[in-house]
């Protein structure tokens, strides 16, 4: 570390489990700090999004310049950056905690500690912050903060500066301050880094239709002042430093920014993609040197068709996608059509909740349904070619190469798992279930346990966290990193109608799992589907062998009894309504295939193992 | 002037059957009055002068408790203007409890060539929870009354697909029935809203099952000498209804009677379903309708389809139609269901149980038309 760039700056974030009272803390500090005054505090202020408001979590790291008079009456700038509060965006976490110094990591004591309380911790350390834990409702009757304490000291946490507080009635965070102050260091600059060449690390990107794109930064060293020409490093993008300002948390142009100082810049940035989390600002003539750190661009993890549960919504759903996708260059969509629910999108998520985040954001703010149909993880599928290898990414089974794989690559992922001691049987079942091979099993206290697994992402992007909730009655907490790819015997599933493939309903699916969810998928449809003129063939086939089997006999009789001279307008009504219905159906050769007999294969989630044995 | 059909309704019965979803009331004799001189004005509205009656059914309600007093009436106000064609079909709807020596020698007085009993079954059992007002033996007895007293063309209703019955009483019924029949009418139970049955929950008999009862009536009718010349009806060769036949053949028919129904080919008229209603827009010399409709071509070609493809016959169709017809069974799968006569079209004899099913996957009738 270099030299102290400016001794009265504190660069800090808040993280915490889901519900610990982040957003509830950061509203009393910005209260306290007098950057948001009482009477207009509303709250989770921070959290803009009336949906992130409602989940406890907030998507989009922004930052927060605050003001605040010691005890001792000396006077700091704090840097409140606000951290996505998810997995899913573990990657944005990472860079907003790169530019801090320190972090407060909040736990509800009512609580204890949980899943992500360990990963931001285990996060804030690799990131070499400074950590002050901070124990949340401590004004509760339940609290237990002794256990919550022995459980730090478990888990590494260096206890020292301890503070008890309830953000509720913010008691408590008067002290919280005055231990970040000093607890947390001044920002220095980087080992090695010239003090007076510019760079600065994106730590969040959005957009504003004035603006065009506004990046929240943090400038590790040089100066950041209005008009200067900069450049986009991985972007590659150069344009001028149209405005430079803060937030406190409301925008405020201040024409420049110092070392160790963080804020927003516009630079007249056309698209959300060029503006990457990451990536670092420099000044445009400035000579080659190195980029700060750690940049990633981060691709979807997960896939999947997203399509408007009316037909006639399509134009609104494009409309509202492409709205999100301004505002969230994590999101990719590309037009699908599919054979079973027409015209949509395929997108690309980071994860679950992103993708859970999107169509809740579609249906809450935009009024459009849409139906998520066949998550798919990203496999790597490889096919042998003269001497060598090529690798082709499969988001869907329909990409499945048709000639078949040498060999297929799955994502996993490195899951942490926390759990009553008591349910720690039927917990490790449904992770073996779905393919997990345990790492670590450690008991935070007696009551609690913390499992690590090595799992496949493709067995969680469904139902495993309803499944872990409810096998825990909700107490189980859940987080995962990706890991890496590694191979997996995954299988292509056809399903053939009457001997015709329907390709909406492939599926890719594990060896072991393959019999069991064929049987599923064929004993699902032939329920779903009608019985029609002719016997209908229901068959999944795996590489062209049949492995599933089920036959819908033909309608032996649908006729009315009479229809004499006064029943002719009513039996032709009765018709009509009839053949409505059977156009809402989709047609594969001569089978009618209705809607909901798709949706019980395509829903997300319901193919799944039972595990509860 | 061409051959007219002749529909009267016979709004009356005595207890309501558990299925029944006719217009009908409790019979009385006020009301039969009411009715009978409501009906008599309706015939001088609707009924041309010097026309020729080719048919003429009374259906129901149960047309056989009316008194000599209304027949005659009727049949006088009838025959003032119009006279009955050589071999005409006189049919009237005969409930089993009211076929008398006396009702059956007065209505082969008047003319009556044609009687279809309301036998429904010959399971005591199922004849109590249908709520009908005869057991098996009466209804036998009514056939035997019904022949002593010379008709010739007796038909009898049956229904299948009733909850408890099963294949033997309904095989045992066509066999004992058979021979004194010229004509059988056999129905699937259908719980219609606002029914006694629907009320009570009543489930008819799965689509399977009910579809190997109607095999076996078909078969057993069929050994007997009854052959199906439309879903739900068998004749011997000769004795086919042709007031019905009329009927899915799209041809005119005048109807008469609260509730009956009327086309001319184009325009189809449904009276009101109140006997004072009824009477009092004849009363005042107006056309008792409630319901009016003009289908358009389209509605009517389907219209044809739905009530010809029914009978052996099928529909007939122009050449035009026809080859439509062909390729659009052929894009929507169908083409295994028809078989093309010259005449036009007509239904597999193993797709008769499937025509609802067929009918909705033809595609719509503008596309038959072109
Ligand atoms: S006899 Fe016929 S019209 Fe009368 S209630 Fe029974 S089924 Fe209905």
């Amino acid at each position: 570390m270099g030299k102290v760039e400016a001794e009265e700056i504190r660069n800090f974030c808040i993280v915490a489990h889901v519900d610990h009272g982040k957003s509830t803390l950061a509203d009393r500090i910005l209260e306290l700090t007098g950057a948001v005054p009482k009477e207009k505090m509303r709250a989770q202020y921070m959290d803009q999004l009336d949906i992130e408001r409602e989940r406890g979590i907030t998507i989009k790291a922004a930052a927060a310049r605050l003001s605040y008079r010691s005890g001792a009456g000396k006077a700091y700038q704090l840097n409140l950056i606000d951290t996505p509060g998810h997995v899913d965006f573990s990657y944005e976490v990472s860079r907003s905690l790169a530019a801090c110094e320190g972090a407060l990591l909040v736990v509800d004591v009512s609580q204890g500690v949980e899943a992500q309380t360990v990963s931001n911790f285990l996060l804030a350390k690799a990131s070499k912050l400074a950590i002050l834990p901070v124990l949340n409702k401590c004004d509760l009757k339940q609290s237990d903060v002794e256990r919550t304490t022995r459980q730090l000291r478990e888990l590494g946490v260096d206890i020292t500066h301890l503070v008890k507080i309830s953000a509720k009635t913010g008691e408590g965070v008067p002290e919280l301050l005055e231990k970040l102050v000093t607890v947390i260091p001044p920002p220095r600059s980087r080992a090695g880094e010239d003090p007076e060449i510019l760079k600065a690390l994106i730590i969040d990107s959005s957009y504003d239709n004035y603006r065009g794109v506004v990046a929240t930064i943090r400038i590790f060293s040089g100066r950041l002042v209005e008009q200067d020409r900069v450049r986009l490093w991985a972007a590659g993008v150069e344009t001028v430093a149209a405005e430079v300002g803060v937030f406190s948390p409301v925008p405020v142009r201040v024409k420049q920014l110092g070392p160790g100082q963080v804020g927003y810049v516009a630079a007249g940035w056309k698209s959300m993609r060029d503006v990457a989390v990451g990536d670092t600002l420099v000044r445009a003539a400035s000579p080659p040197s190195a980029p700060l750190p750690g940049y990633q661009r981060v691709k979807p993890m997960v896939y999947a068709g997203l399509f408007p549960t009316d037909g006639e919504n399509f134009e609104a759903l494009k409309n509202g996608l492409q709205k999100l996708a301004l505002n969230d260059s994590s999101l990719t969509i590309e037009p699908e059509v599919s054979d079973a629910l027409g015209f949509g999108f395929k997108c690309g998520f980071l994860g679950l909740l992103h993708m859970e985040i999107v169509s809740e954001r579609l249906s809450k703010e935009l009024g459009i349904e849409t139906l998520l149909a066949s998550p798919t993880v990203v496999y790597r599928v490889y096919q042998r070619q003269g001497a060598g290898e090529t690798m082709v990414e499969v988001k869907s089974a329909s990409e499945m190469p048709k000639e078949g794989a040498d060999r297929i690559e799955e994502p996993r992922i490195r899951a942490l798992i926390f759990t009553p001691t008591e349910m720690v049987g039927p917990v490790m079942q449904l992770l073996e279930d779905r393919r997990g091979v345990l790492e670590e099993m450690n008991y935070l206290d007696p009551r609690k346990v913390i499992l690590t697994y090595d799992l496949p992402l493709s067995e969680v992007i469904t139902d495993f966290y309803d499944r872990l909730k409810s096998l825990t009655r909700g107490y189980a907490s859940f987080d995962y990193e990706f890991k890496t790819y590694a191979p997996a015997d995954m299988r292509k599933l056809d399903v053939l109608l009457n001997g015709k493939e329907v390709d909406a309903l492939s599926l890719i699916v594990h060896k072991d799992s393959a019999a069991r969810i064929s049987k599923s998928v064929s004993s699902r449809l032939a329920e779903a589907i009608p019985r029609q003129l002719f016997e209908v063939v229901v068959q999944v086939a795996s590489n062209g062998r049949i492995i599933a089997r089920e036959t819908i006999r033909a309608l032996r009789k649908n006729v009315t009894a009479k229809c004499y001279g006064g029943d002719i307008t009513r039996k032709r009504k009765l018709l009509e309504k009839q053949r409505e219905g059977k156009k809402r159906m989709k047609q594969i050769g001569t089978v009618e295939i209705p809607k909901e007999a798709f949706l019980s294969i395509l829903k997300s989630g319901d193919l799944n193992p039972p595990s509860a044995r | 002037m061409a051959a007219v059909h002749v529909y009267v309704h016979v709004p009356f019965c005595v207890d309501p059957c558990g299925y029944c979803d006719f217009y009908r009331g409790r019979y009385r004799s006020a009301g039969e009055a009411v009715y009978r001189e409501a009906l008599v004005r309706e015939i001088g509205l609707r009924v041309p002068e010097g026309a020729v009656v080719r048919s003429l059914y009374f259906g129901g309600g149960t047309p056989s408790l009316l008194t000599e007093a209304g027949w005659t009436a009727i049949f006088n106000a009838l025959t003032a203007r119009a006279s009955f064609e050589t071999g005409a079909e006189i049919s009237i709807e005969a409930n089993p409890a009211s076929v008398t020596k006396e009702n059956a020698r007065m209505w082969r007085t008047l003319g009556v060539n044609r009687v279809s009993v309301g036998v429904q079954s010959l399971n005591n059992r199922i004849l109590r929870f249908l709520n009908r007002l005869h057991n098996a033996r009466q209804a036998l007895a009514a056939l035997d009354c019904l022949a002593a007293a010379g008709f010739q063309n007796v038909s009898a209703d049956l229904i299948y697909a009733i909850p408890g019955q099963n294949l033997r009483d309904l095989r045992g019924a066509v066999r004992h029935l058979a021979p004194s029949l010229r004509h059988l009418s056999a129905y699937a139970l259908a719980v219609e809203p606002g029914t006694p049955f629907a009320r009570r929950g009543v489930v008819p008999q799965s689509p399977d099952q009910t579809a190997a009862q109607y095999e076996i009536i078909l078969e057993t009718a069929g050994l007997a000498g009854l052959r199906r010349y439309e879903i739900s009806n068998f004749a011997r060769p000769g004795y086919e209804c042709s007031h019905n036949l009329n009927t899915w053949a799209y041809g005119a028919l005048i109807g008469l009677g609260p509730s009956a129904v009327g086309f001319d080919g184009r325009r189809r008229y449904r009276n009101v379903p109140d006997i004072r209603q009824y009477s009092v827009s004849l009363r005042r010399g107006a056309l008792p309708e409630s319901f009016e409709e003009s289908p358009g071509t389209n509605t009517r070609l389907r219209e044809r389809l739905m009530s010809g493809l029914r009978t052996r016959d099928g529909t007939l169709l122009s050449t035009r139609e026809r080859s439509r017809l062909q390729k659009l069974s052929a894009e929507a799968g169908l083409s295994d269901c028809f078989e093309w006569p010259e005449s036009g079209a007509r239904l597999k004899s193993s797709k008769w149980l499937v025509l609802d099913e067929i009918l909705a996957r033809l595609p719509a009738e503008e596309a038959v038309v072109g």
